[in-house]
């Protein structure tokens, strides 16, 4: 796909604190992008120098080969769904929508028919009459799409777009999104600091934290092979252990010596996805194997946590199982992994 | 009130001790300083004055019908001219600077709201008499246009429509100000930004957005700055001289010197009907912007 977005040495700092620090990112044609990352790790700056809200103290952002740094708002190609929606309480849902196109100074009848189509995608018919305080905060929240796309924009960014929504609206508005993703064909550039959302909807997550970006990638990939411990660490459930590479192997405390050919020398984590562990009652012949003791279990329905203890170790190691395992409570199991399952992280 | 609160009250007459310490002292003041004066001024409206002033209990129209007469109506509409242009004058001068106030750094907006409401410290009269001071033909003004020579003679800017007007707008430009003020901060900064999103340039969104939001403050600050305008009578007195007389002088003048209550009580009666209008288009206005914010 082409590249749309071109974000080179971005840098913006606020008094002392450098909120987005040497950022480099590439976002591509019809592309579904999240900025992933805790509070105050640069991704709502980021998202902001996108707008055009915050200039860049450093660096190029450049939209289809077009510099935008010192561009108005008013002047790019870009819209954005607020994450407080900031819908203008004293019109109507349909001049909210209508808004920006009436600044466009379109024909008459071309607003109103792009917005009647904008107003029938989102599923806001019937609506069009209501002031945005007499609607639900997931017809606001459509509304605030609506106003949007209506525009046509060459990237939308969405600041936490689902954050204001109930848990249940919330899985719904995340299919949706994606659906109307695929239907305008507009790059999406979504800000979360919610890791299943991002993984759910994006198709690749830019990792943050401290005003750098850690990893970019597929969520898969993200998953699978995460790059950092930081990353690591946030995206799902993961054990580590800590130790170190020496000779092509890793020696830990409770390790001897697993392979771990690729891996540079110098200490590292091992991390490991509760899921890719195998709990059994009885040690078998595998060549990575660790004894410990089931502390607690926890059954999910689909499936079952196990906290197992180590030997001089303080946090249980996680096991996640299909189904439900039964393991009393005490009981000696030992777990195993294939090698290449388990991520090597420097640390 | 409803009948299910007054049975929910009955079983809890301590909730009826609360009520009447806390509205007691306020309403107390209202009917002693309201409604007792407003009934006493409508009775006397409809009596008929004594021969050397007073009060004669004898019921008539005839206050109305003198109310009527071109002359009064005349000088009422002049008044309302004159509290008018204050008020539009205010509006222009007050919206800027609440407008300012609200894109100052956070700290520095209380000292520029305390800065606005400083001459309020100081006596109405002396603060009035400062302009005598500074527009007579001896003035200050008169004296600074001579030393640049725009002047050869003394040149007097009192005793007309405009001194009043200019009197009237120093006195309560405060009062049109910090209401704006009020309205125009609780405007969400969000709003500011996705209207520029949206592609609408600083005027257009001043347009479409501040000015619509800011509606309420307008009107609430143009009756704060027309209602006392039109009543005051101490500022035509001192500043428009014999020359601009408003409905504020007549009403005094009927009290203190024709001794004619009842017809000052019409009189009366006559702004604070023009008032009860201004409040109701106002509080239509609020309850139908309230309801959004």
């Amino acid at each position: 796909m082409p590249e749309l977005v071109h974000i080179a040495k971005v840098t913006k700092r606020f008094g002392d604190v450098t909120a987005v620090d040497a950022v480099d990112l590439t976002i591509e044609e019809n592309e579904f992008f999240a900025l992933l990352g805790p509070s105050g790790c640069g991704k709502t700056t980021l998202l902001r120098i996108l707008a055009g809200f915050e200039d860049p103290d450093e660096g190029q952002v450049l939209l289809g080969g077009r510099d935008l740094v010192g561009v108005r708002p008013y002047d790019r190609p870009v819209n954005m769904m607020f994450q407080s929606y900031a819908l203008f309480p004293h019109l109507t849902v349909w001049q909210n929508i209508a808004y920006g196109l009436v600044e466009e100074r379109l024909p008459k009848r071309e607003i109103e028919q792009r917005v009647g189509e904008v107003i029938a995608k989102v599923g806001l018919e019937g609506l069009e009459s209501r002031k945005p305080h007499q609607i639900s905060g997931g017809q606001k929240q459509r509304v605030a799409l609506a106003r949007a796309i209506v525009k046509r924009p060459r990237v939308l960014l969405l600041d936490e777009p689902l954050a204001a929504l109930d848990k249940k609206i919330r899985a719904d508005m995340q299919l949706e999104l994606k659906r109307l993703q695929h239907e305008v064909g507009i790059t999406f550039v979504v800000v979360t600091h919610d890791q299943e959302e991002a993984m759910s909807m994006a198709d690749r997550v830019a990792v943050m934290n401290q005003g750098r970006i850690l990893q970019v990638a597929d969520p898969i990939t993200l998953y699978e092979r995460p790059a950092d411990y930081f990353v690591a660490q946030f995206i799902g459930e993961m054990n580590f252990i800590a130790g170190e590479v020496r000779d092509g192997r890793f020696f830990s405390p409770e390790l001897e010596g697993v392979p771990a050919p690729d891996a540079d020398a110098g200490p590292v984590w091992l991390a490991l996805r509760p899921e890719k562990i195998v709990l059994r009652e009885s040690p078998g012949a595998t060549p990575v194997e660790l004894e410990g003791r089931v502390e607690t279990t926890t059954f999910f329905g689909s499936l079952t946590h196990c906290y197992v203890r180590l030997p001089g170790r303080e946090e249980p190691v996680v096991v996640t199982a299909p189904g439900p395992r039964t393991f009393q409570p005490g009981a000696t199991v030992w777990m195993t992994w294939r090698p290449e399952d388990a991520v090597l992280l420097p640390r | 009130m409803t009948k299910r609160l007054s049975k929910a009250d009955r079983s809890r007459p301590t909730r009826w001790v609360g009520r009447l310490l806390t509205l007691g002292p306020g309403g107390l003041y209202l009917t002693l300083f309201l409604a007792v004066p407003l009934a006493v001024i409508v009775t006397y409206s409809f009596m008929r004055r004594g021969t050397f002033g007073g009060v004669v209990y004898q019921p008539t129209l005839e206050n109305y019908r003198r109310a009527v007469d071109p002359l009064f109506l005349r000088i009422l509409w002049d008044s309302v001219r004159i509290g008018g242009l204050t008020t539009l004058l205010a509006l222009l001068i007050g919206y800027p600077a609440a407008f300012a106030i609200t894109k100052l750094p956070t700290r520095w907006r209380l000292p520029a709201l305390v800065a606005i409401v400083l001459p309020f410290w100081s006596n109405f009269l002396i603060r009035t008499y400062a302009w005598i001071v500074l527009l007579n033909r001896e003035g200050i003004l008169s004296k600074a246009l001579r030393a640049v020579g725009l002047t050869d003679e003394p040149v007097g800017f009192l005793y007309n429509r405009g001194s009043v007007v200019v009197g009237l707008l120093y006195a309560y430009l405060p009062l049109m100000i910090l209401p704006l003020y009020a309205a125009l901060d609780r405007i969400d900064p969000a709003l500011d930004e996705a209207s520029a999103d949206l592609g609408a340039k600083p005027w257009r969104t001043f347009i479409r957005v501040t000015v619509p939001l800011s509606l309420p403050g307008m009107t609430a600050g143009s009756i704060f700055v027309f209602v006392p305008s039109i009543g005051n009578f101490v500022v035509p007195e001192l500043l428009g001289g014999g020359q601009a007389v408003m409905v504020g002088n007549l009403i005094r003048d009927q009290f203190l010197r024709a001794r004619d209550w009842p017809f000052g009580a019409v009189l009366s009666l006559s702004i604070v009907g023009l008032m009860m209008i201004l409040l109701v288009v106002q509080a239509v206005q609020l309850k139908r912007t309230r309801a959004h914010a």
